[in-house]
């Protein structure tokens, strides 16, 4: 499944609607589902928040398959050169007052995935998640 | 997303429902930060019927738990499961904030 959006942050919950369709019609088991939802969600957060450096339009390409009983998340952007899984947060705050809001998001991605991996590819950022199915 | 509060022996217990994700977060805050208003100081947040948090969620919570200090009040955090306590553990929020299996426990446990 094809999906494009522009990167605008009240698109994403179309792209999660998609994803669940997706892993419904395909008979996933609801943890690799919910491991997805929260993958897309961070990462297109991410780009839709920090990848651009004008205020143009740009379109951000997802494909969802299923390989060799895996999920297989594609996520396609044209924002700036930025490999997420080399900027995930080591700080672990002490306290409520200490943590500082953002910098979970990538570690949330990379425990819950089982494999991610991100590649720049003529101008564009590529990352390709794989979540096993145990069903 | 759903918000809902009920007063529980002089703690406000407030259910989150549904999803806390980058799409329902932001209204969600807001409803959240209005229903602190005037309201005792100590808090009860109840994730059991939360199906789904992610780090814009987790953001919620945080900013839900400052105010709460800042104001004098304790805030615990009951019924977190499945997915949304994995989120919880993973991101360490799980030794940051005050997290209890049931309501009676987390109850007691405010002074």
């Amino acid at each position: 499944m094809h999906i494009e959006i522009a990167n605008r942050l009240e698109d994403v919950a179309a792209v999660v609607t998609a994803l669940e369709a997706f892993c419904e019609n395909a008979g996933l088991d609801k943890t690799v589902t919910q491991a997805a939802e929260l993958a897309l969600d961070e990462l297109l957060t991410n780009i839709i928040s920090y990848g651009y450096v004008d205020d143009e339009p740009h379109n951000i390409e997802i494909d969802l398959g299923i390989d060799n009983h895996s999920l297989k998340l594609l996520v396609s952007d044209d924002g700036i050169a930025f490999n997420p899984f080399e900027h995930q947060a080591s700080y672990q705050a002490q306290s409520v007052e200490q943590q500082q809001p953002g910098g979970h998001g990538i570690r949330l991605v990379t425990t819950l995935m089982d494999q991610c991996v991100y590649q720049r590819t003529t101008g564009r950022n590529v990352v390709t998640l794989h979540k096993r199915s145990s069903a | 997303m759903n918000i809902s509060t009920r007063g529980l022996d002089g703690v406000l217990a407030i259910d989150i429902e549904g999803k806390l994700d980058t799409t329902t977060s932001a209204g969600a805050l807001d409803v959240l930060l209005q229903q602190l208003q005037g309201d005792p100081p100590n808090v009860l947040i109840n994730l059991a019927p939360l199906e789904f948090v992610s780090s814009a969620g987790l953001r919620v919570i945080l900013r839900v738990a400052k105010r709460v200090r800042a104001y004098g009040g304790a805030m615990k955090v009951t019924g977190a499961q499945g997915v949304v306590q994995e989120v919880l553990e993973i991101s360490g929020f799980d030794s940051l904030l005050d997290l209890y299996d049931d309501e009676n426990q987390a109850l007691a446990a405010f002074d």
